[in-house]
């Protein structure tokens, strides 16, 4: 199987790539946030979806290793047949290219209201999207080793914007009510940050390219492990400072940053979060674009990917453009739809395609490659 | 994929000769080609002819020793020879010592032989036996000698020239390191070099470049701490260069770096020994050219550019501060005038309160928006600069003092620019200066221009994206194989060690393990000093003498 692809990526910076992805939505929209009725339990929900979430990846990785030398696009290609393979790649390209738009769409809209709310969205998209397509076109090291220097600092401005804020603290607020209103309230919210886990789909396009593809299980739960902790810390530290009005703020990551005030000049670090956070959306945005133009370019056995960067490019800021409508829009899809959409597709996707594994190794019908399990 | 392109491209130019401008080479003379002739009055006349009656060009016929029926030439350029050589060498030996054995009835080929085992030079004598190579020695600075009716010519290397006193740097001084700067001379700098590094595996490779020029160059490394196939490739980009004539250490880097669009360079050109000295033994390779006391060091990444030999001769936490404070003095010369004219003009909610008001009342009634402002005091600063590098050294002081008096006072009296305008550029003017290697300064330069625009029409995202672009670009640069930004992008985190900062010499045990090769352990480890361990044998325990 042709990988269109000469780059190989370190261990380190396949990890920096997927914390980023998860990290991304984390400081901008904190979904957990907006949906919990009960700031102390917050953070049993990242818990409960990221627990889910471990056997979900788990599943992902292990498929990826059954074929390591492919994409998840050539496997599905083998499994599945050439004319229900050609959909389901299809579907999966879509996935990753909607969350590729709608990421870009959240960077215009964020950028248009933070930062310059007079210029026209269209303005931060397309010179993104060029930046991004541009850097796509050359291949995939570029974008991972950004990631590498860039994940770092994500981390530690989360951390020392909880650690900078800990004087504003009240345990009181953290006093847990647990279950107050039954099992039932925790599903929601659960799903909810299950859903940015789907994205970890991607590790199906990743993992070829990693330069050591057998590390990829220990990495990806490292991964989530990093993930669960700093999702844990950010939610507890938002709950003891914002108690009851902990989901009114619209970006509460922004808000928490914002409160950062030590000695009268140590402050204002939402701004460097918001420079750091563009940065990490466009590395996000461009792994997704670039797994969708290599995914393409394999799933149509096209001989180079590169041609197809700026046309899918071109596509994308209109996409993103016509796929919402406002900032609110975006927000409601993302919290509600996107959900019950990303959950129940991942599902389906992994059942289809480790049935046809089973099936094929039962047949036994050439697939040389695959190890028994 | 882009240098296999350009690789292509270059044999295409060599390919077709006439067609480019730099492939030129000269037709092949009539006299100036061909075997030697076995009369050396022919000969004579060929190298006359081809010289073109030149006065440096210095023939000598002389007869040999006893036998005065045979006739020698000695041929050589005046002024590109030792004349004690020359003469104690081989005039003497050939003309007036009558120990030359008795031979029967000798052959010239006899007493070629006999010339050949005999005569003094500085290295083996050589022989050549075709016209242009002969006349390509002479110019070498090599003495030609001919024997009536022998069709081969004698090569004696009796090279001594006047050449420059080794001085030290005045582009690159130093505080604490060696004073030892290159000269012109090839062979007096691997010299230099051969005195730091008393090693056999040092490597001198000499070879010569330009059709008409024929500039000597020395590729340099160390064999086995230099990765081999580095090596290859500064071979074999060398020996793609096809033009007249390398004047300059300057045109060969044109030649030989890894992209030519790019605003930073990738060859480092540096005229510091100690810096070469350093470099070849992290495994990198010094491109030597004769006539130039700028050296070439490749494969180079950013931070050497940033940083200076004297950091490590100072002690490693000064060392590693200087390092800090010089990268934070590149982030200031790119993004400054970027941030201040970003904050000003689309997010002043940025700026502490009391410092905006001030900025704001300053700022009253000046007529330009602050990005032009910016632009002005800029290129005003550029016009100083050029000016105070090319005016002669007595009317420095008056352009200095115009310009300080002029832009720093008059303009913001005039209400032309705001003062805060002239502290943010003039920082990020010295802080560009400061740059170790002027090269460096250059790229910071440049792009703070096309920042300053970026960040003058969309802020702060301006910026970043300006910044994301730079990132994309360094994170794919090369320079001859390796990645441009190495420890950094991508993240290697041993080799921040010595690059961001400089961490204790008995700290770093290995090599840095992107530039060497298989050779890569580079001292012992455990060599942090300690204070003496007490000891039994020692006697008593507590150091205070008795």
């Amino acid at each position: 199987m042709n990988l269109l692809e000469r780059g190989r990526i370190s261990g380190y910076q396949y990890f920096a790539l997927l914390v980023i992805t998860r990290l991304v939505p984390v400081v901008l929209i904190c979904p957990t946030v907006t949906l919990v009725n009960n700031p102390a339990t917050a953070w049993v929900n990242d818990i409960i979806g990221s627990l889910i979430a471990v056997l979900l990846v788990w599943l992902i990785v292990h498929l990826g290793l059954k074929y390591p030398d492919q994409t998840i696009i050539g496997y599905t290609k083998k499994l599945l047949g050439p004319i229900v393979g050609m959909l389901v790649g299809f579907s999966i390209l879509w996935f990753y290219f909607m969350i590729a738009f709608s990421v870009l769409r959240t960077l215009g809209e964020t950028v248009g209201t933070g930062l310059l709310e007079e210029t026209p969205i269209q303005v931060f998209l397309i010179s993104a999207a060029f930046l991004i397509a541009n850097s796509a076109r050359n291949g995939m090291e570029i974008n991972a080793r950004i990631a590498g220097i860039t994940m770092p600092i994500i981390i530690f401005l989360l951390l020392l914007v909880v650690a900078s804020t800990s004087n504003l603290m009240d345990p009181g607020y953290l006093r847990p009510f647990f279950f107050g209103e039954g099992f039932g309230e925790l599903i929601w919210p659960s799903a909810s940050v299950l859903s940015f886990y789907t994205e970890y789909l991607i590790i199906g396009m990743l993992l070829p390219y990693l330069n050591n593809p057998r590390s990829a299980m220990p990495l990806s739960m490292g991964a989530v492990l990093i993930i669960v902790l700093i999702l844990v810390m950010h939610c507890l530290g938002m709950a003891a400072v914002f108690g009851p009005l902990f989901n009114s703020a619209s970006h509460p990551a922004f808000a928490l940053a914002r409160m950062v005030s030590l000695g009268d000049f140590f402050e204002r670090i939402e701004s460097l979060i918001a420079v750091v956070w563009i940065l990490g959306a466009g590395i996000k945005v461009c792994l997704f674009f670039w797994a969708t133009a290599v995914g393409l370019a394999q799933l149509l056995d096209l001989k180079d990917f590169r041609p197809l960067a700026y046309p899918l490019g071109a596509l994308m800021v209109v996409i993103s453009i016509l796929s919402y409508e406002s900032l609110i829009g975006l927000m409601d899809v993302l919290t509600q739809a996107m959900i019950v959409y990303s959950i129940s597709f991942l599902i389906l996707i992994l059942s289809a395609l480790y049935l046809a594994a089973i099936i094929k190794n039962y047949v036994g019908d050439g697939i040389s490659n695959a190890d028994q399990g | 994929m882009r240098r296999r392109f350009r690789i292509s491209r270059n044999s295409k130019e060599s390919g077709t000769p006439g067609e480019h401008l730099v492939h030129c080479s000269l037709e092949p003379d009539v006299f100036a080609s061909g075997d030697i002739s076995t009369s050396i009055s022919d000969n004579e006349k060929r190298i006359r002819e081809a010289f073109g009656d030149s006065s440096d060009l210095s023939v000598r016929r002389i007869n040999f020793g006893a036998y005065s029926d045979v006739e020698v030439l000695v041929v050589h350029i005046d002024g590109l020879v030792d004349d004690q050589m020359v003469i104690q060498g081989i005039l003497r030996p050939i003309g007036v010592l009558s120990d030359w054995p008795a031979l029967d009835e000798p052959s010239p080929a006899d007493i070629y032989n006999e010339l050949k085992s005999r005569l003094i030079a500085k290295d083996e004598l050589s022989e050549v036996g075709r016209m242009e190579d002969l006349l390509r020695e002479i110019c070498f600075g090599n003495s030609a000698i001919m024997v009536d009716g022998h069709n081969l010519a004698l090569i004696a290397d009796v090279k001594g020239w006047r050449q420059r006193n080794i001085e030290s740097s005045t582009t690159e001084p130093t505080i604490r390191g060696s004073k030892e700067a290159f000269v012109e001379t090839l062979r007096t700098n691997t010299s230099i070099i051969r005195r730091r590094i008393h090693d056999p595996r040092l490597r001198v490779e000499e070879r010569t470049v330009g059709a008409i020029g024929r500039t000597f160059i020395a590729v340099v490394y160390i064999e086995g701490v230099a990765k081999d196939e580095v090596v290859q490739e500064v071979r074999d980009r060398i020996d793609r260069v096809s033009v007249d004539s390398i004047q300059g250490s300057g045109l060969l880097e044109e030649f030989i770096e890894d992209n030519p669009f790019s605003p930073f360079p990738t060859v480092l050109r540096t005229e510091r020994v100690d810096r070469v000295v350093g470099a070849l033994l992290e495994g990198r390779i010094a491109i030597l050219t004769d006539g130039t006391p700028c050296t070439l060091i490749v494969p180079c990444n950013l931070f050497m550019f940033l940083s200076v030999p004297d950091d490590y001769f100072e002690r490693f936490m000064i060392g590693s501060l200087r390092r800090l404070l010089r990268l934070f003095l590149f982030f200031i010369a790119l993004l400054l005038p970027t941030f201040f004219v970003a904050a000003v003009t689309y997010h002043q909610e940025m700026i502490p309160t009391n410092l905006a008001i001030s900025i704001a009342a300053q700022r009253e009634g000046i007529p330009f928006p602050a990005l032009v402002e910016a632009i002005i005091l800029d290129v005003a600063f550029e016009i100083l600069r050029e000016a105070t590098v090319r005016v002669p050294l007595v009317f420095g002081p008056a352009v200095s003092i115009l310009g300080v008096l002029f832009l720093g006072q008059i303009a913001v009296q005039a209400g032309l620019v705001s003062p805060f305008m002239v502290i943010t550029v003039s920082l990020t003017a010295i802080a560009s200066l400061s740059c170790p290697i002027f090269s460096m300064g250059i790229a910071a330069r440049m792009l703070r221009f096309v920042f300053l625009i970026l960040g003058g029409t969309l802020g702060l995202y301006g910026a970043i994206w300006g910044f994301a672009a730079l990132l994309i670009h360094l994170a794919s640069l090369r320079s001859f194989g390796i990645s441009y930004a190495e420890p950094l992008l991508p993240l290697v985190p041993a080799g921040l060690g010595d690059s961001v900062v400089r961490l204790p010499w008995w700290s770093r045990i290995k090599r840095p393990p992107f530039i060497a090769g298989p050779n890569q352990t580079g001292e012992a480890s455990g060599q942090r000093p300690e204070p003496p361990k007490p000891d039994e044998d020692s006697g008593p325990k507590g150091g205070i003498p008795r």
